[in-house]
């Protein structure tokens, strides 16, 4: 009886199972783990940062050279450079906090905490921000586009 | 092919996914290889960032009292002390053995940098 109503319906059965099978790989290759997330947002950081210093540095530089040329040789007295430089003191930093993050994270995997999840999402939303920070102080800058 | 033998298939499946992710993620590197790593990233940063103070120091010349490598403003200072006790934190925390069940009151009350 089992093997006629197999005949009758099993490759649908197969079908089914394969189904099955498919969507929950396609489930569980969406649910990018924090890890991923904190090592793809970690790269971001250094890919953009290292895209928008050489047009940083070269914006001081200008700066310092124009503030020498009308007489002014203290950098805090220097407004052109000033800007820049706290700008780009902020590219740095929020690349560093991405990094941070990523290690944290890291870190944190291992452990068995209850609520290792949810501090997790924070740490992952805390790099997410010091990111769209990094991207937004550079592009204001016009050190990227 | 029966409930049992589907169920087996998924498992076996989501246990070769869960493997091929941690070995792409760095998630079976050695922690304290990782965390390795991710302080060269951040090291590589900062080291980039002193090289360009320095010729940004010779070019103005020498400005040892208003060296532009010197916060501007209140606001940077307190960014700067933050960013170095979250360096802080961030060593500790790894010199902390994997197994520690107590969670560290700073990553747990907010205090995230």
């Amino acid at each position: 009886m089992w093997s006629r109503w197999y005949k009758d319906w099993g490759f649908l059965v197969n079908c089914a199972a394969a189904l099955a099978v498919g969507v929950c790989l396609s489930v569980l290759c969406s649910c990018a783990t924090p890890l991923a997330t904190a090592n793809a947002l970690s790269a971001s950081a250094t890919e953009i940062r290292a895209a928008a210093i050489p047009a940083a540095n070269a914006e001081c530089t200008a700066a310092i050279t124009q503030c020498k040329a009308s007489g002014i040789h203290t950098p805090t007295d220097c407004p052109p450079y000033v800007t820049c430089n706290t700008r780009r003191d902020a590219v740095y930093a929020a690349e560093r906090t991405v990094h941070r993050g990523l290690a944290k994270v890291r870190w944190l995997l291992p452990r068995q905490e209850l609520s290792k999840g949810t501090i997790l999402a924070r740490i992952v939303a805390k790099s997410q921000d010091a990111l769209a920070d990094l991207a937004s102080i550079a592009k204001q800058a016009g050190w990227i586009k | 092919m029966s409930a049992a033998a589907i169920a087996a298939a998924v498992q076996i499946a989501a246990q070769a996914y869960q493997a091929i992710a941690a070995a792409v993620e760095g998630q079976d590197m050695d922690p304290a290889e990782f965390t390795r790593q991710v302080e060269a990233r951040i090291a590589e940063s900062e080291s980039a960032q002193q090289q360009q103070l320095a010729k940004d120091r010779a070019l103005w010349g020498a400005v040892p009292a208003a060296s532009p490598a010197q916060p501007t403003d209140a606001a940077l200072v307190q960014a700067r002390a933050l960013e170095q006790i979250a360096a802080a934190q961030a060593r500790l925390v790894a010199a902390i053995p994997v197994g520690e069940l107590v969670l560290p009151a700073w990553l747990d009350d907010g205090a995230l940098d």
